[in-house]
C-alpha cells in the first residue's frame, strides 16, 4: 500500500494520472477501448460518446486541449484526438472523399496513370488529427470508386487492382502528409510504421524516408537506426532509411551514414548512404537554415566525401560520390581534389579526381 | 654556227643568191656551208640566213618546228628580217614569218628540204636550208585475251589487250576499245587503259573485238576467231546497285548486301486500300496503289532449261527471313504469293515458265528489322540443267524505321484540341497552334471523343518513316510511326496509331509487348541530330532514352528501364543506335523529355553546330528566386492564382524541396556529362532554363515532376517553339523572371518562342506542351543504305 502511495504521488507530481488511479469515467473507458480497434468498430464508438452526452463531449475536447503526446502517452492521445474528429468534425473526414489523386477518371487521365495523392494531401494542409484518423483507419474511410467512375473498358479484374493501388496510395499520401505536418505526434507514428513488420516493404520505406524529413531527431535517428539493424531487412527498407537519416542534419546521423558507405556493404547501400550524405549537406539546405553547426556539419561531410572518393573503394561509386560532392558545394574539395589530381601516383586516383574537379569547379562557377 | 659543209640542222649559208660554200671564208663573220646545190659566192655584207628544224626526222604524221630567227644581216644589225617558209622544197613558198619562226606537219613519207628565205633591208636576201627525213607510219598491231572463255549467263569476263603493239610508239601510249560482244557496237570509248570487263547476261556465242589505234591514228582490230560461248544460267536480277532500274549493272556483288550493293525493300505497313488493315497483314497486293510498295526482282529466261529433265527452285533465305517477307509472282496479269509465312520457303518453277520468258517478281516486307531479324532476305535460283547445278542469288534488305529530330523541317502537328470541361479542356494551348503553327505545317487534331480526352499524343506513338530507291531513282518514302507500349483497355489513345494515323503511304509497328512502365512511352525517346567526328560516326543522328538504376534522388535503391522489347527493336533498325540511356528513373514520369530537348540555332555561326540542347537547371530557377527574394519579393506568388500557387519564400525556405532540387541538380549534371561523351557535345552546345521539382510519390517512392510547367518540355516546329509559359514570380521590372530568362535565352538563338499556358491542362497532370504533341517531320537527306554508322574503326 504505502509503495502504492508513492506510486501515485510520484505520478502526480510527474503530471500523469493512470487510469486505475481513480475511478475511471465513461469516456476514460472508452478513450482506452479505442486504442485497440480498428474499422468499423472504431467508427462505433463515435456514436457510442455521442450517447454519452453533452458533458463527456466537453470533457473530451477539455482533453484534446490538454494533450502532451509524450514518449509514452503519445498513442494514447492520438486515439483522444481521432475520437474527437470523429465526434466534433466528422465533415472533415469527407474532405478525403474529393482527392482527385484517388479519382480514377482524373489519375487515369495523368501523364502516369496511377493513383497518388501525398502531394494532393500535403497541400491541403488538412488538420493532422484527421490524417492521423484517416491513417489508422484507412480501408473504412476511404470510400472507393463506385464502379461508374471507372472507364467501361476496365474489366472487373483491373479495377480490382486499381482499388488496392488506390487504397495504398492513400496510406502513403497519409504518411507524406503527416510527415509534413509538424505534428509532434508525426514523427511517432512514422516510426511506428517504418517499424512495423507487418507492413509491405513499400510503405515501410516511405515512413523511414518521411520519418528523416520530420527532424524530429530524438525520435526519428533511434528509429531509423533501428531500422537499419534489422535483421534481413529488405534493400528497399535499408536505402529508404538512409534516404531518411540524410534529413537529419545531426553528426551522429552523419557517422551513421559514413558507416553505411564502407565497401562491405552492397553497392545498393553505399549509394544510398552517399546519396544521404549529399542530403546532409547539401548547400541549398543550409542556405534555408544557415546554422554555424550546419556550416560545420556540411564541410565535415565533404571532406569524407573527398576521402571515400580517392581511396580504393570510390571507383565502384563514383557517380553517387561526385553527385553528392556537387551538392555540398564546397570550394575546400575543389582545393584537394585538385591537389590530388596533380599529385596522385595512381591513375585511378587521378582520373577521379580529375573528373570531380572538373564537375565541381562547374557547380561552383554556375552559383557565382 | 659552224664552218664547213654539214649535213645536220644548222646550216646557214650565204647571202643573195643562193650559191655553193665549197669551203670556209676567213671572214669575221663567218659562216658555215649550207645546201650543197647552193653556190657560194658571198659577199662580206650579204644577210646570213640560219635554220633549224626540230625533230628532222620521224615517223609521219609528225609537225615540225622551223626556226630561223638566228639569221642576221652584219652590214645593218639592226634591221628586222623577214623569212619566208618552203616546208616541202617545191619551189613554193608556203608561209611567210615575219618572226622568222613556223611549222609543218609531215603527212607523207618522203626526204623533204625544207628553206627559208631572208630578206633584210633595200631588198637584199639570203637563204638557207635544211634536210627533213619522214618516215611513213605503221599501224598497230591488235591482241586480245580473255577469260573465263566461256560459262552460264551472268558470266563476267575480263578482258586484257595489253598484248598490242605499235613499231612507231610505245605500246602503254596505245588507245584500245572494246566491243566486248562483237557486234559492231563499241562498248567503250578509246583509252589507253588496255584492261575491260563485261557481264554477259544472254546465251549465245560471241566475238568480242578490241580495236587499236596510234598516234597518227592507224588503227589496229582483233577479233575473236572462236566465239565465247555464253550458255543459259540461274540469272536473278534486282535493282542491287540501287539507281532505280534493273539492268546489267546489277550484277556485280549482287549476292551480298552492304553499304555499296544491295537491293532494299519496304516494310508494307501502311493501309493503300483503305480498309483499316495494313497491307502487309493479308495475302494479297491490294491495289495498284499497293505495287508501288512492293520491289521487283526478275527471273531472266532460260533457254536451256528441258521439261521433265531439269529442276528449278526458288528459296528464301536466311531462316529468319520467312516470316519476314512476302514474294509475289506476276501471272496472266495478276500477283500471286509465292513465298510466304503460310508456306513453305522454297518453291518449284516449272522449267516451261523458264523457257517461256522473264518471269517477273515482287517482294513485300512483313515486318520491320526487329532483334531476331536484321532485315536481310536472300533470294536463291536454282537451276538443275542436265544433271548440273546453277544458281544465282540476289540480297536484299528491308529499309529501317528512321526517327527524326526536332531540326527536320516539320510536316505536320498532332495533338488532341479538348474543348469537353468534363475532358479537361485544353482551349489556351490548342487554340494558340491553331493560330501560330507555322505556315506549310498541318495541324491534325485528334478527336477527343473518340480517343477519350487522352491528350498524350507524344506518349503512345514515335513519328519515322522509311525509304527506298523507286523506279527511275526517285526516293520512295513510307512515314511509319512506331506504336509504343502504353496501358491498354482504357479508351485512349492506344488506338490512334491504327485507327487514325493509318492509312495510304502512312504505315506503323507495334514491337511487341514489353513490360509495362512509363519509360516506354514516345516522351522518353528523343532523337540527337546527325554528328561525325574523328571516333564515331553518326550521319541519321542517335537515339536518347531514359532509365538506369541511380535510385531516386535521396537515395532510395531503385531501378526502371525501357521495355526490353521495345528497346531492342530501337536499336535493330541499326543506323541510329545503340540508343544512349541517361537516368530518368529518378523521375515521376520517367520521360527524359522532362529534363532536356533540341531546338534550331539559326544564328549558329559557319562551322558551328546548327542546334543547342535546351536544359532543365533547377540552380537558374533558384538563382532567380533569390534574386527576386533579395530583392524584397520573397513574398511573391508564383503560379498567381492557381491551384497550387505559393511564394518565392515558401520555396526557398523548404528545405525538402531545396534537398529535393539541389539533388536533381546534380543528377541532371550526371546525365549531362553522359550527353557530352555520347553525342560529341561541349558545355556551350547547352543553354539552360529555369526549372525546378517537386516530389511526386509513386509505389511509396519518392519521385519527381517538375515544379513549374517545364520550360525545355516544349514543341519545336521549324522555327518557332512553342515554350510552357513557368509562371514564375514578378520581378522588379513587373516581369516573371522565369519566363524572361527563357524567351532571352531562346530569342537570342534565333527562334521564336511562343509561350502557350498547358498549367491545368497538362502541367498539373504531369506533363506540358511536348507531351501533348507529336511531330511528322521531312526525313533525312542522307541515304541509309549507305550510311556508315557508329565507330569509325568498325
Amino acid at each position: 500500500m504505502n509503495q502504492t502511495k508513492v506510486i501515485l504521488t510520484a505520478l502526480l507530481l510527474l503530471g500523469s494520472t493512470p487510469a486505475w488511479a481513480a475511478p475511471a469515467s465513461s469516456l476514460d473507458r472508452l478513450i482506452a477501448r479505442a486504442h485497440d480497434l480498428r474499422g468499423p468498430q472504431f467508427l462505433q464508438l463515435g456514436e457510442e460518446l455521442e450517447a454519452l452526452g453533452p458533458e463527456a463531449k466537453a470533457d473530451l475536447r477539455r482533453k484534446v486541449n490538454d494533450l502532451r503526446f509524450t514518449a509514452d502517452g503519445w498513442r494514447r492521445d492520438l486515439d483522444v484526438v481521432m475520437l474527437d474528429v470523429l465526434v466534433h468534425r466528422p465533415t472533415e473526414v469527407g474532405r478525403l472523399d474529393g482527392l482527385s489523386g484517388l479519382e480514377p477518371r482524373v489519375y487515369l487521365s495523368n501523364r502516369r496513370p496511377e493513383p497518388s495523392v501525398g502531394t494532393e494531401l500535403k497541400a491541403m494542409k488538412l488538420d493532422p488529427a484527421v490524417l492521423f484518423l484517416a491513417h489508422y483507419q484507412t480501408a473504412e474511410l476511404y470510400r472507393f470508386a463506385e464502379r461508374g467512375q471507372y472507364p467501361a473498358a476496365l474489366s472487373d479484374e483491373v479495377q480490382a487492382n486499381l482499388r488496392k493501388s488506390e487504397l495504398r496510395a492513400l496510406r502513403h499520401g497519409l504518411l507524406i502528409a503527416l510527415g509534413a505536418s509538424g505534428h509532434p505526434a508525426a514523427a511517432r507514428t512514422l516510426a511506428e510504421v517504418a517499424l512495423d513488420r507487418r507492413q509491405d516493404e513499400a510503405t515501410r520505406g516511405l515512413a523511414a524516408a518521411h520519418l528523416g524529413q520530420t527532424r524530429e531527431v530524438a525520435v526519428a535517428l533511434p528509429a531509423l537506426q533501428k531500422v537499419l539493424e534489422e535483421p534481413k531487412a529488405s534493400t528497399r527498407i535499408v536505402t529508404s532509411a538512409l534516404a531518411g537519416l540524410g534529413h537529419l542534419r545531426t553528426e551522429e546521423s552523419r557517422q551513421l551514414l559514413v558507416a553505411y558507405t564502407r565497401a562491405r556493404h552492397t553497392q545498393e547501400v553505399r549509394q544510398s548512404a552517399i546519396a544521404g550524405l549529399g542530403t546532409l549537406g547539401s548547400a541549398w539546405v543550409a542556405a534555408a537554415q544557415p546554422t554555424t553547426d550546419g556550416v560545420a556539419l556540411r564541410a565535415r561531410t565533404a571532406d569524407v566525401l573527398v576521402d571515400l572518393l580517392l581511396s580504393p573503394e570510390g571507383a565502384a561509386v563514383e557517380v553517387h560520390l561526385l553527385e553528392a560532392l556537387t551538392r555540398t558545394g564546397e570550394p575546400q574539395s575543389l582545393a584537394r581534389l585538385v591537389a590530388a589530381r596533380d599529385g596522385a601516383t595512381d591513375e585511378g586516383v587521378r582520373a577521379r579526381a580529375q573528373r570531380a574537379s572538373a564537375r565541381l569547379e562547374l557547380a561552383l562557377a554556375r552559383q557565382r | 654556227m659552224g664552218l664547213g659543209f654539214e649535213d645536220d640542222v644548222t646550216q646557214p649559208t650565204g647571202f643573195g643568191p643562193p650559191r655553193r660554200l665549197r669551203s670556209a671564208l676567213l671572214v669575221p663573220f663567218a659562216i658555215a656551208a649550207c645546201s650543197t646545190d647552193e653556190p657560194l659566192d658571198q659577199k662580206v655584207d650579204d644577210p646570213i640566213a640560219a635554220l633549224s628544224a626540230t625533230p628532222s626526222r620521224g615517223v609521219a604524221p609528225f609537225e615540225v618546228v622551223f626556226d630561223a630567227s638566228q639569221s642576221r644581216d652584219p652590214a645593218f644589225p639592226t634591221a628586222s628580217l623577214v623569212g619566208r617558209f618552203d616546208f616541202d622544197g617545191d619551189g613554193n613558198y608556203d608561209a611567210d614569218a615575219v618572226d622568222l619562226k613556223g611549222t609543218h606537219r609531215y603527212e607523207t613519207a618522203g626526204t623533204y628540204v625544207a628553206k627559208v628565205l631572208i630578206t633584210s633591208t633595200e631588198g637584199r636576201t639570203a637563204f638557207a636550208t635544211t634536210s627533213i627525213e619522214v618516215i611513213a607510219n605503221t599501224a598497230p598491231t591488235a591482241a586480245l585475251s580473255y577469260s573465263p572463255g566461256d560459262g552460264n549467263a551472268p558470266l563476267g569476263v575480263n578482258f586484257d589487250a595489253s598484248g598490242s603493239n605499235d613499231p612507231d610508239q610505245d605500246a602503254a601510249t596505245l588507245e584500245v576499245r572494246f566491243d566486248f560482244e562483237g557486234d559492231g557496237t563499241f562498248d567503250t570509248e578509246y583509252a589507253a587503259a588496255k584492261l575491260g570487263s563485261h557481264t554477259f547476261n544472254t546465251a549465245g556465242e560471241y566475238f568480242p573485238t578490241v580495236e587499236v589505234r596510234d598516234r597518227a591514228g592507224a588503227i589496229g582490230t582483233f577479233r575473236a576467231q572462236a566465239p565465247l560461248v555464253i550458255r543459259f544460267g540461274a540469272n536473278l536480277a534486282a535493282d542491287t546497285n540501287r539507281d532505280g532500274k534493273i539492268d546489267d549493272a546489277d550484277e556485280l556483288d549482287e549476292d551480298s548486301w552492304t553499304e555499296a550493293h544491295g537491293a532494299l525493300f519496304l516494310a508494307n505497313l501502311d493501309d493503300d486500300d483503305n480498309n483499316g488493315r495494313q497491307d502487309a497483314r493479308d495475302t494479297a497486293v491490294n491495289g495498284n496503289e499497293d505495287v508501288r510498295d512492293l520491289v521487283p526482282v526478275i527471273i531472266r529466261r532460260h533457254g536451256g532449261v528441258v521439261d521433265g529433265r531439269d529442276t528449278a527452285t526458288l528459296s528464301l533465305e536466311p531462316a529468319g527471313a520467312k516470316n519476314n517477307v512476302r514474294v509475289f509472282l506476276q501471272s496472266g496479269g495478276r500477283l500471286a504469293s509465292l513465298i510466304s509465312p503460310e508456306g513453305n520457303a522454297q518453291v518449284t518453277i516449272a522449267p516451261n515458265d523458264l523457257l517461256a520468258g522473264d518471269l517477273q517478281l515482287y517482294v513485300e516486307g512483313l515486318n520491320t528489322r526487329t532483334a531476331v531479324w536484321d532485315g536481310r532476305a536472300n533470294l536463291r535460283l536454282a537451276i538443275t540443267v542436265d544433271g548440273q547445278l546453277q544458281e544465282d542469288v540476289v540480297s536484299l534488305r528491308v529499309a529501317p524505321v528512321i526517327f527524326t529530330d526536332n531540326l527536320q523541317e516539320a510536316r505536320a502537328l498532332f495533338v488532341m484540341r479538348i474543348s469537353d470541361r468534363r475532358l479537361g479542356e485544353n482551349l489556351a494551348f490548342a487554340d494558340v497552334l491553331r493560330s501560330d503553327l507555322p505556315n506549310g505545317v498541318e495541324l491534325i487534331e485528334a478527336d477527343q471523343y473518340v480517343f477519350g480526352g487522352d491528350r498524350w499524343i507524344q506518349d503512345n506513338m514515335q513519328a519515322g518513316y522509311q525509304l527506298i530507291v523507286g523506279p527511275g531513282g526517285t526516293v520512295l518514302e513510307m512515314p511509319t510511326f512506331a506504336q509504343l507500349q502504353r496501358p491498354t483497355g482504357q479508351g485512349g489513345l492506344e488506338a490512334y496509331v491504327p485507327e487514325a494515323f493509318l492509312a495510304p503511304d502512312r504505315g506503323y509497328f507495334y514491337p511487341g509487348r514489353s513490360r509495362d512502365t512509363s519509360l516506354n512511352y514516345g516522351g522518353n525517346l528523343e532523337v540527337m541530330a546527325p554528328f561525325e567526328n574523328s571516333e564515331v560516326s553518326y550521319p541519321l543522328g542517335r537515339l536518347v532514352i531514359g532509365g538506369g538504376n541511380l535510385g531516386t534522388l535521396g537515395g532510395v535503391a531503385f531501378e526502371d528501364h525501357m521495355g526490353e522489347v521495345q528497346r531492342n527493336w530501337l536499336n535493330a533498325q541499326g543506323v541510329q543506335g545503340p540508343a544512349v540511356e541517361i537516368s530518368s528513373e529518378w523521375l515521376a514520369v520517367g520521360h527524359i523529355d522532362e529534363t532536356f530537348q533540341i531546338v534550331p540555332y539559326p544564328q549558329a555561326a559557319t562551322g558551328a553546330k546548327p542546334y543547342k540542347v535546351v536544359y532543365a537547371s533547377p540552380n537558374l530557377a533558384r538563382q532567380l528566386l533569390l534574386e527576386v527574394q533579395s530583392a524584397g519579393g520573397g513574398n511573391r506568388a508564383v503560379f498567381a492564382g492557381r491551384q497550387t500557387q505559393t511564394t518565392v519564400d515558401a520555396i526557398l525556405e523548404d528545405p525538402a524541396l531545396m534537398a529535393l532540387n539541389d539533388a536533381a541538380q546534380a543528377r541532371l549534371d550526371t546525365n549531362k556529362a553522359i550527353l557530352k561523351a555520347e553525342l560529341d557535345l561541349k558545355d556551350e552546345d547547352f543553354v539552360e532554363v529555369p526549372v525546378m521539382f517537386e516530389g511526386f510519390d509513386f509505389d511509396g517512392l519518392d519521385l519527381v515532376a517538375a515544379l513549374n510547367p517545364g520550360i525545355q518540355n516544349l514543341v519545336t516546329t521549324n522555327n518557332t517553339l512553342f515554350v510552357p509559359d513557368p509562371e514564375g514570380p514578378i520581378g522588379a521590372d513587373g516581369k516573371d523572371v522565369w519566363r524572361k530568362s527563357a524567351d532571352a535565352t531562346l530569342s537570342g538563338l534565333g527562334v521564336e518562342p511562343i509561350f502557350v499556358d498547358v498549367f491545368d491542362s497538362y502541367h498539373l497532370n504531369l506533363g506540358e506542351a511536348h507531351c501533348g504533341t507529336n511531330v511528322l517531320a521531312v526525313p533525312y537527306s542522307t541515304p541509309w543504305w549507305t550510311a556508315a554508322v557508329g565507330p569509325r574503326n568498325r
